[in-house]
């Protein structure tokens, strides 16, 4: 390979080109809705990275992600309803999620494999409950009288300031992702996903590994559920607690490719589009996204930029200056 | 079947993922005979039966049973032509009783009519089997374990059985017994191919032999005429 | 007492879930929303042709356990060698186009099979037992009477069993494995059915019914252990009596939050089951 210009270069320059022209954005006159849409992205992608980072890279295959999203979006309407800031509400959520991961980890990592996986739908579901019969007094001013509070500061925050915040959260979620996977966490994560016998034999403290993974994806899902919850201004258990996430995340990584860095990112790029073009049509989407999904594992389980770059092999420059991270 | 017929195996390669097990094996075995591939571990005698059951399939060769190509066909469509295998480590089903077991072993189609008749000639030739008829099959001991295998193997009324290491972790003792049983199996003109350890007992036993080693046959002959050469003598004492 | 002649009706719902897992160790996410499926298909057929819901069995049964020999044999077989995800994500995402499918034919609307009988209460001395929990309970004795039966003295279910225990060994019986788990899924499918329409005579169901079924279903099997229909049964049992009683003490919004405590709880202490031997 001629190595005239320095191959990651490329891919940092082009990296500092989309995020100037995200930045830049909103002062451009384009229509809100772009932005409302690039700002569902974002938050998604935060989440899918993690998801991602979970499953894909853990081998956690969580379905009850919904536990920490629904936590940090009511953490975020407890604070608010005291009058403190709603960025404080959004840490707030972030560490109530991780705390939260810390303690459902005790029993959940105990169950291998798919039980795992319901274990944690298990717990999304009993949360939901339990945040549906939760009626606290000093929330009553701002509940409509059922199940979901409101989140006073959502009207003091504009579009440009919620849109920053997603920005700063997704791109975040995407560095914090090669953080990880360069580090010694990484490596110790890849080596479990792929051979978790292997791996532990080899002195990988396989338990800290998989813990610290989980509370990360859920401190970081914390957050973005923070931000969307501050722009949607109210929540409800079955939109928080919801396997409506779930189905999400697990749609977007897998098809685009579970296990890869780029993958989240063209999938939930699928999602948000897919979801929005076909707005009208309640579920369509999902439907689609089912199919898609249920095709790509049967016939390309790596999903999308996961077959590409098997069939690309070590050719493309640029996807090599990326892949340097795995 | 009573016509005569034969089981070709026509220079056939066999991987295991990128592992190149068996190299331009080519063996044979006719009606009636019992036939040996002796060989230290690893040279490829299992790989050579499994083929021949279908769980593996040949990259290139051929697979011929009674002029019938085989080697590409499933396995469950295999033993519907006629070939049985007492696969290596009994491999019986320890959750099912021992009569179940058998009745399973006769689930093709051409076994079903006749699966009374073999019953009795199974117990007939392991009578501890018929004692044992209501027990699970996990709880049997090493050799009738061996024995219900042999046994479920025959339920099918095969034409030629295959038998993949009988004798691993049975006393002696025992495996005499076994080997007397396949005896008066093969006399009652059922066809045996067999893989064994023990190369005394291999050429003792069969009347053809086939040395393999690292995947290829090195010799093959008969049992009378191998054990007076070189290979084999270094085979006995476990070069 | 309620909770008992529950417990029959989960354990139907569990039987199916249990069979495929048993089986071929695969989760079937999409369980609750097939059992659900037959709750539209009682529906449909009672709102537009005036069919009893158990007599749109006759057609619902065939219809569903094609469905599942073809989930099993098309979709299934291609990828549940690689491991226990593939199969695991293949159910999700059937499961989520079903509750869509259902969402956009039916709305969220909750819909109900209400016939004459489904109204009716008998009393025995202190209690109310309503007509259809009876009715349910029958049901779910012949089931799996039936399932037992099959198992044990038909050839078919002898096979089934066989390629639970030792795949390889089961091939080298004559069978072939891939139709066996085809059949196997189809079956699953059979109780789903009956599941879904004595589920849809009890109580009233929306398009996101089958995930809280789905959670029963998997907490019968946890609770009772694999391959074992009388676990199965006790699984039932145990979180019918705790629905109801968590019903009765903490109020209607509750009575399955006790329920997933339990399944939780087991998970994470004997994930085998009670009965279990795997």
């Amino acid at each position: 390979m001629k190595a005239a210009i320095p191959r990651p270069a490329v891919a940092y320059a082009l990296l500092i080109a989309v995020m100037a022209a995200l930045v830049a954005l909103p002062l451009a006159n384009i229509e809100i809705y772009w932005i409302l849409i690039l700002f569902l992205f974002f938050v998604y992608l935060a989440m899918t990275n993690m998801w991602n980072l979970v499953a894909g890279y853990s081998g956690l295959i969580s379905l009850g992600q919904p536990a920490f999203i629904g936590l940090a979006g009511y953490s975020l309407g407890v604070v608010t309803l005291y009058g403190l800031s709603p960025f404080l509400g959004i840490v707030a959520g972030g560490v109530l999620a991780a705390a939260f991961a810390v303690v459902v980890s005790v029993p959940t990592f105990r169950m291998k494999g798919i039980y795992f996986a319901i274990g944690t739908w298990i717990v999304a579901e009993a949360l939901r409950i339990f945040f549906n019969a939760w009626r606290p007094a000093e929330a009553a001013a701002a509940t409509w009288g059922g199940a979901g509070i409101s989140i006073k500061a959502a009207a003091g925050i504009s579009i440009v300031q919620i849109y920053y915040l997603a920005l700063t959260v997704g791109f975040g979620s995407i560095f914090l992702m090669r953080l990880i996977l360069k580090s010694k966490l990484g490596l110790e994560l890849m080596a479990i996903r792929d051979n978790e016998a292997t791996a532990s034999s080899s002195g990988v403290d396989v338990f800290r590994c998989k813990l610290y993974s989980f509370v990360i994806g859920a401190f970081v899902t914390g957050i973005a559920a923070g931000v969307f919850y501050l722009f949607q201004g109210h929540i409800e258990p079955i939109s928080g607690f919801g396997v409506n996430w779930t189905i999400i995340l697990v749609t977007a990584v897998i098809i685009g490719g579970i296990g890869t860095i780029e993958g989240p990112i063209a999938g939930t790029a699928i999602a948000v589009l897919l979801q929005q073009l076909l707005a009208r049509y309640v579920g369509v989407s999902l439907i689609i996204q089912g199919i898609i999904l249920v095709a790509i594992i049967s016939l390309t389980p790596r999903g999308i930029v996961g077959t590409i770059q098997r069939s690309r092999a070590s050719r493309s420059p640029l996807l090599v200056a990326i892949r340097r991270t795995k | 079947m009573s016509e005569e017929w034969t089981l070709n195996v026509d220079h056939i390669d066999v991987y295991y993922g990128a592992f190149h097990a068996l190299w331009d094996l080519s063996l044979e075995v006719r009606k009636g005979e019992i036939v040996s591939l002796i060989g230290a571990n690893g040279s490829g005698k299992t790989t050579a039966l499994n083929t021949i059951m279908g769980l593996v399939h040949p990259t290139k060769g051929s697979i011929e049973f009674s002029g019938k190509r085989i080697d590409g066909l499933a396995t469950y469509d295999i033993v519907t032509l006629g070939i049985s295998q007492v696969p290596e480590g009994r491999r019986i089903f320890p959750d099912l009783t021992v009569l179940e077991n058998l009745i399973i072993g006769s689930y093709t189609g051409r076994a079903r009519v006749s699966k009374d008749q073999m019953l009795k000639r199974v117990y007939s030739l392991f009578p501890v089997l018929e004692e044992r008829e209501n027990q699970l099959g996990g709880t049997l001991s090493g050799g009738e374990q061996q024995m219900l295998a042999i046994g479920r193997a025959l339920m099918s009324n095969p034409e030629l059985i295959l038998f993949d290491e009988i004798s691993l972790g049975l006393a002696p003792i025992i495996v005499d017994r076994l080997y007397r049983t396949v005896e008066q199996i093969n006399s009652e003109g059922v066809t045996v191919l067999f893989v064994e350890q023990n190369v005394r007992r291999s050429l003792k036993q069969a009347k053809r032999a086939y040395i393999l080693k690292a995947g290829r046959v090195v010799l093959g002959g008969n049992a009378e005429d191998l054990r007076e050469e070189e290979e084999v003598k270094k085979a006995y004492f476990g070069v | 007492m309620m909770g008992l002649l529950l417990g029959g009706l989960y354990a139907v719902i569990g039987l199916g879930l249990s069979l495929v897992f048993g089986v071929m160790k695969l989760v079937n996410l999409a369980h609750g929303d097939l059992a659900v499926f037959s709750s539209y298909f009682a529906y449909v057929a009672m709102s537009s042709l005036g069919i009893d819901p158990v007599a749109s069995l006759v057609l619902g049964i065939p219809i569903l356990f094609a469905i599942g020999f073809a989930i099993q044999g098309l979709l299934m077989n291609r990828v549940f060698r690689l491991g226990m995800e593939p199969p695991l994500l293949i159910a999700f995402g059937i499961s989520i186009i079903l509750q869509n499918i259902y969402l956009a034919l039916w709305t969220p609307l909750s819909r109900g099979l209400t016939t004459g009988y489904a109204l009716e209460s008998y009393r025995i001395g202190e209690f109310y037992i309503p007509l259809v929990y009876l009715l349910d309970f029958v049901a779910a004795l012949l089931v799996m009477l039936f399932l037992r039966e099959f198992l044990r003295k038909t050839y078919l279910g002898r096979a089934i069993r066989a390629a639970s225990q030792d795949w390889r060994a089961a091939q080298l019986m004559g069978i072939n494995t891939n139709r066996i788990y085809a059949l196997t899924f189809g079956i699953s499918m059979m109780f789903a059915a009956i599941a879904g329409v004595f589920v849809g005579l009890t109580f009233p169901f929306t398009p996101s019914s089958g995930s809280a079924y789905l959670i029963i279903a998997f907490g019968v099997v946890i609770i009772g252990g694999l391959g074992s229909i009388l676990g199965t049964f006790i699984g039932g049992v145990v979180l019918g009596v705790a629905q109801i009683l968590s019903g009765a003490y903490f109020g209607a919004g509750w009575q399955l939050f006790l329920g997933y405590v339990i399944i939780l709880a087991i998970l994470t202490a004997r994930p085998q089951g009670i009965f279990g031997r795997r």
